[in-house]
């Protein structure tokens, strides 16, 4: 089959590259509108308290300041930006401006202002001075009952537990249960572009905004919702996205640049600056879990439990739905049938958390991953071969009743990886006295496809090929840098064969794409997205076909199409371009070559991985310096193999982020103190790895071509497996993340004292 | 106050504000917004421009450093219309995602090609540590140089 | 609005005369990596900056009867690129190509390092254990010449006044038998573009055809206020012969010394393991041929 493809499966470059190296691309920071004005915000210093009072009389007197915004003058609408649809349920419970601060980087007030320089000078000038309350900073004392409160109804805000068979009972069944309680850190997604935004509002009150979303409709329903306007006064326009990774999946800036604008009636720019991305923002949920896991003899896995503590941070936005979406996760990789999750979710005064590539998978095979590496170490048991014992099957059922898991190959996965990586030779090495200790470890995780089974998965497209031949496709597509466009193109082109180069995506517009019910969220673009483009490819495949059939007067089945050109292939002189098969459709038929259609997504199977890492752990100073890197994936089919490696690449460059380097941190009294990228430490290219990458490509029933998702699936088991390679190299149990060389040594340290 | 310096070959005489470093005066003076801003403070390498053939922070540069000096933004890679062959490689390659890293890791690299003709990988690595890439986890970037040095070679050859 | 006014000596004079009235709001500029950033997080937007990168002659690496002599304006790059120094003041060399990123090389200078007495600046253990001077010039047109050592008062702090300038940075000649080294570990998990945690400067005269270690100087950076002299381990070193088995002798020494200085603060005890591990990398990076 594979031969027969002429686009999907080749490297070819994302859409916009020869604007993005040539410097020419246009990001919403770069972009100038007409009498525009810009805003800087005013943060909160403190972590708690309440203002008591504001003084902005200073800001307001600078020459060139427009006007000062905070909670006295601003709508008092609660709304919470995680919500991206009409019809969920959600805790409202951030607006604009506040007046009761419950973190540090909390928005206290706008500066708008003629140049971004007074409007910083000025945003300098306005005093506060805050009833401080009490700080609190750690989840497992927010969870108690009596700790104080940071929101009206308490601090623990959700709990949920998914359960199948009967694992109290099982559990006393183990032959060995082994216990883990790990710590994954909050960390910033640190893509290269901040967050920015451009609001304009016309005479009329329309607004536009322009903003490196990754749903636009979401945009447009939360910046309705905090201001009371209607959605169809409302237009959001994604501008060219310098990366998001699930950080600029919530409205931040948008209904705060969207009511400045509107306020003012002039265009207002608003750009975060790194420290405000940092704090500002949203953050990677910070999770404590506590996971226990019998075994039998065998190393059959015949019961777990897990409890995650969920640390939101200062507001709820996606608190609960995260604390599902990892839940979810558990039940889809090994073949556990009894077995309970449960989680809980606590504010904290601390950043807020939010989307972060994964959505807690990686939090959660952190937590799992980790601990059966240890059953097997209890065991004496091979961690490949435990795994292999224990992990689902192509076409297993999902025992809670989820979604079904397909073509589920994360066994191909393991053994590919354990044969390329040479896992066994590396694994069974002895271990060499003196100061560099070697260790290899893996792990496996698992991912979802979109939102089929929980919210609604659907997108409506529209292509048209026109009078040139060439073909429109329009969607609400979000490419955030990672190649959306450019794989629905391919998608296009491989059904209509038609030059990817002829198909063309116009830019995202709540006002010109058709409605689309999630956007860039869920892992759903490759699969739902696709799906679509596929299905709404073939529609306008199966016109060229009819018309062509009339046009040329012969059988539908003889009809060819091939690069551009249709004919009869009982005569092949007669070859009309499909623009001039449109031409003539229009007006003799009076039907125009295109189809609009709605895609249902058709169901959630499971994306897999596995990592293989070696690293050298130097056991005087805890530094872990990554020496071979294999990741294994099951994504079905790659679109585009260029796009997927280098999604894998990058992925692995965030994970071993949160292995081994990131984490904000606070002081006692809640003050971010890694709140610039001096001390929060993104991995460069000297400590990157070279990461082989390995793909398992056994097609995906329901998706386009056999694809499935790839770009947060291949975050998900770096984390564990590179923690599993320092506990390999060091014989230790490293618990807390990211493993710092302190916390490296710690582990070393106490190893020598137990064996004293 | 008055600015005389030369930007991609072409002589500027500006009236600039001295508080300005150059990424300002690049962007909000001249226009030349492919230089980005994604620290201010000498980390992430978005800003770098070259300047008297060497890599530097623009953020990190007043207005006043670069009088009298030449100066080469991204701007300035591509010649007659033709991409600089590290820009047809970083395509090549699949070296750009979301592109917000590239201008900077772009003249990077070629700061480094200036100077060092066949670099090795540990100093291809060495000459984009400032240079902070979100998406790609650098193995193309440095892939993407290996084939401008590989190819470059045969050019001249 | 006042701003920032500029002044771009060409020639020392020029210098000395820009140099006149100089008061608490005149900044010297050198290549900015450090100020820029200090001036916009204080906001800083009146006074008079002397540019000293524009100053003929003092981006040369020279060299006379006993010194090397680095211009206040030569780059860590510089520093980096220039063979003899490579080859004979190795610690200044490993030293300058672990500064921030190669843009952060290609811009930032000696002078800035010492006058930012930053308690992790690299250059400063490095400059001690050259037991290196700063030729100083003042606005009535004289010289000094003071120990480094001397300038540095401590965190943020030297005796530089504000009508000075750093034109010069000199220090003894290596002799045939001078062998030194630089290591630094970083903050956090990254090995390039970090602050040091540690840094550890180590220069011997070493006698080959006896095989001893004649003197050894060794400076540890970024522990206290003000890099120091690990005093014991320069004794312990002196009149022996290298030698693997000195190793974990000296890391012992080094280790002492570190938590003497830290005295018991907690935050910086993993200072003491990365001390070790710079007196291994240090040690063997000096004596790789000889052990
Ligand atoms: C991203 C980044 C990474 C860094 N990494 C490191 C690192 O790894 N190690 C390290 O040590 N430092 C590092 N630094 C700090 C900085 O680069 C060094 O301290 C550098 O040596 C400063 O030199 P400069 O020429 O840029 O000084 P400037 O910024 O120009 O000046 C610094 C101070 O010195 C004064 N000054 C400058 N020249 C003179 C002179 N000739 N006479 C008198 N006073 C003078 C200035 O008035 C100012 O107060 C880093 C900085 C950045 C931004
Ligand atoms: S913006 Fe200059 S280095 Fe980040
Ligand atoms: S391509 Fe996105 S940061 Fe490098």
């Amino acid at each position: 089959m594979d031969q027969k493809l002429k686009y999907i499966g080749k490297y070819i470059p994302i859409h916009d590259a020869k604007e993005k190296v040539s410097g020419k691309i246009v990001y919403v920071g770069d972009m100038e509108l007409h009498g525009m004005l810009h805003a800087k915000l005013v943060l909160s210093p403190i972590a708690h308290g309440r203002i008591k009072h504001i003084n902005i009389s200073k800001a307001e007197a600078l020459p060139g300041v427009i006007a000062v915004f905070n909670y006295k003058n601003s709508p008092e609408i609660l709304y919470n930006a995680h919500k991206w649809i009409e019809g969920i349920e959600v805790i409202r419970d951030e607006r604009l401006f506040t007046s009761h601060v419950r973190f540090f980087g909390d928005r206290i007030a706008a500066v708008v202002a003629e140049s971004k320089e007074i409007a910083e000078k000025a945003a300098n000038l306005i005093e506060v001075e805050y009833e401080e309350l009490p700080v609190i900073l750690d989840p497992e004392i927010a969870k108690k009952a009596d700790s104080y409160p940071i929101h009206p109804d308490g601090n623990h805000f959700f709990s949920k537990e998914i359960k199948c068979g009967n694992p109290d009972e099982k559990m006393k069944e183990g032959f060995l249960t082994i216990e883990d309680r790990i710590e994954t850190p909050k960390t910033h997604h640190a893509a290269m572009e901040t967050h920015a935004c451009i609001a304009d509002t016309d005479q009329i009150g329309n607004i536009t905004v322009y903003t490196p979303c990754q749903v636009i409709f979401q945009v447009q329903l939360i910046v309705s919702e905090a201001l009371k306007i209607p959605r169809n006064k409302i237009r959001v326009i994604k501008t060219t996205t310098g990366g998001s990774f699930g950080g600029k999946g919530q409205p931040i800036l948008e209904p705060i640049a969207a009511f400045l604008s509107y306020t003012l009636k002039r265009p207002v720019k608003l750009v975060l600056d790194r420290t405000e991305e940092i704090i500002a923002t949203r953050t990677r949920t910070k999770t404590i879990g506590t996971v226990q896991t019998a075994v039998d003899k065998e190393g059959n896995i015949i019961a777990r439990d897990i409890h995650m503590l969920v640390d939101a941070g200062a507001y709820t936005t996606n608190g609960e739905a995260i604390a599902v979406a990892m839940g979810k996760k558990t039940f889809k990789l090994y073949r556990i049938y009894d077995q309970r999750y449960v989680a809980e979710a606590v504010y904290t005064n601390t950043l807020i958390a939010g989307a972060c590539r994964g959505y807690g998978s990686p939090q959660i095979h952190s937590v799992t991953e980790i601990n059966l590496d240890n059953v097997a170490k209890a065991l004496h048991m091979d961690p490949v071969e435990f795994r292999l014992k224990n992990l689902v099957h192509p076409y297993d059922k999902d025992p809670t009743g989820g979604p079904e898991l397909g073509n589920a190959r994360i066994i191909d996965c393991v053994k590919k990886g354990r044969e390329l990586f040479e896992w066994d030779k590396k694994y069974s090495r002895p271990k060499q006295a003196g100061r560099y200790a070697r260790g290899v470890g893996m792990a496996c995780g698992a991912h979802g496809n979109g939102y089929f089974g929980a919210y609604p998965d659907f997108i409506t497209l529209s292509l048209r090929i026109n009078e040139e031949g060439t073909a429109v496709l329009k969607g609400a597509f979000h490419d955030v840098g990672c190649g959306t466009n450019m794989t629905m193109m391919q998608i296009v082109a491989e059904v209509l064969d038609l030059d990817v180069s002829k198909i063309y995506i116009p830019a995202t517009d709540t006002l010109v794409s058709p409605f689309d019910s999630a956007g860039t969220q869920a892992s759903r673009v490759t699969f739902v997205c696709g799906g679509a483009a596929k299905k709404v490819a073939e529609q306008v495949r199966a016109k060229l076909i009819a018309y062509g059939a009339k046009v040329l007067d012969c059988m539908e089945a003889d009809v060819v199409l091939e690069d551009g050109y249709v004919w009869d292939c009982n005569s092949i002189d007669l070859k009309i371009s499909y623009g001039e098969l449109a031409v003539i459709t229009q007006k003799r038929y009076s039907e125009e070559m295109g189809a609009t259609m709605t895609y249902q997504s058709p169901g959630n199977p499971t994306s897999y991985g596995a990592h293989f890492v070696e690293v050298e752990v130097d056991t005087m100073t805890g530094r872990v310096k990554i020496l071979a890197y294999l990741a294994v994936h099951d994504l079905g089919k790659a679109i585009n193999s260029g796009f997927v490696e280098g999604q894998i690449q990058g992925a692995v460059q965030m994970g071993i982020g949160m292995a081994l380097s990131e984490e904000i941190t606070f002081d006692s009294k809640g003050k971010v103190t890694a709140g610039r990228f001096s001390r929060y430490h993104v991995i460069n290219a000297p400590d990157m790895p070279e990461v082989q990458v390995e793909l398992i490509e056994r097609l995906e029933d329901l998706g386009p071509f056999g694809a499935k998702s790839i770009g947060e699936a291949a975050t998900v088991p770096t984390a564990p497996a590179i923690i599993n390679a320092i506990n390999h190299a060091l014989d230790v149990n490293l618990t807390v993340l990211p493993a710092l060389p302190d916390r490296i040594m710690d582990a070393i340290k106490s190893k020598t004292k137990e064996r004293v | 106050m008055l600015l005389e310096f030369d930007v991609n070959g072409i002589k500027r005489k500006l009236d600039v504000d001295p508080e300005m470093r150059l990424i300002d005066i690049l962007r909000d003076k001249l226009g030349l917004k492919g230089t980005k801003e994604g620290c201010g403070e000498g980390e992430c390498g978005a800003c770098t421009v070259i300047i008297d053939s060497v890599a530097v922070n623009s953020c990190l540069v007043l207005a006043i450093q670069a009088r009298d000096k030449q100066i080469i933004t991204i701007e300035g890679l591509e010649k007659d219309g033709e991409l600089d062959l590290l820009q047809k490689t970083f395509i090549n390659q699949g070296a750009v995602q979301c592109g917000y890293c590239t201008p900077g890791m772009l003249m990077s690299c070629k700061a480094l090609l200036m100077q060092n003709t066949n670099p090795t990988e540990k100093e291809i690595r060495l000459a984009i540590s400032g240079n902070l890439c979100r998406c790609t986890g650098y193995t193309k970037i440095i892939r993407a140089v290996r084939e401008a040095v590989e190819t470059g070679g045969m050019q001249n050859g | 609005m006042d701003k920032f006014t500029y002044k771009t000596p060409v020639t020392l004079e020029e210098l000395v005369e820009s140099l006149k009235s100089a008061n608490e709001n005149t900044y010297i500029l050198g290549g900015g990596t450090d100020f820029v950033i200090q001036m916009r997080k204080k906001r800083l937007s009146q006074g008079v900056i002397i540019d000293m990168t524009g100053i003929r002659g003092l981006n040369e690496i020279n060299m006379d009867e006993d010194h090397i002599r680095l211009g206040a304006n030569v780059t860590y790059s510089q520093l980096y690129n220039n063979p003899f120094i490579r080859a004979h003041v190795a610690c200044l060399a490993q030293m300058a190509i672990k500064v921030g990123s190669k843009q952060i090389q290609n811009m930032a200078r000696l002078p800035g390092n010492i006058v930012n007495a930053s308690k992790a600046g690299d250059s400063i253990p490095v400059l001690l254990a050259l037991d290196a001077s700063a030729k100083i010039i003042n606005s009535k047109g004289e010289t000094k010449q003071i120990k480094v050592q001397d300038i540095i008062l401590g965190m943020g702090k030297t005796i530089l006044n504000r009508d000075e300038a750093i034109i010069e940075i000199l220090f003894p000649k290596p002799t045939i038998n001078t062998r030194s080294s630089f290591g630094k570990i970083g903050h956090g998990a990254r090995n390039e573009l970090t602050i040091a945690n540690v840094s550890l400067a180590m220069i011997t005269e070493y006698n080959q055809i006896n095989n001893i270690i004649e003197k050894a100087c060794l400076v540890v950076g970024a522990v206290a206020p003000v890099a120091f002299h690990a005093a014991q381990a320069e004794v312990f070193l002196q009149s022996k012969r290298p030698s693997r088995l000195l190793i974990p002798q000296l890391a012992d020494i080094l280790q002492k010394q570190v938590e003497t200085v830290l005295k018991g603060n907690v935050s910086s005890k993993h200072k003491i393991n990365d001390i070790r591990g710079l007196a291994f990398d240090v040690f063997e990076n000096i004596f790789t041929d000889v052990i």
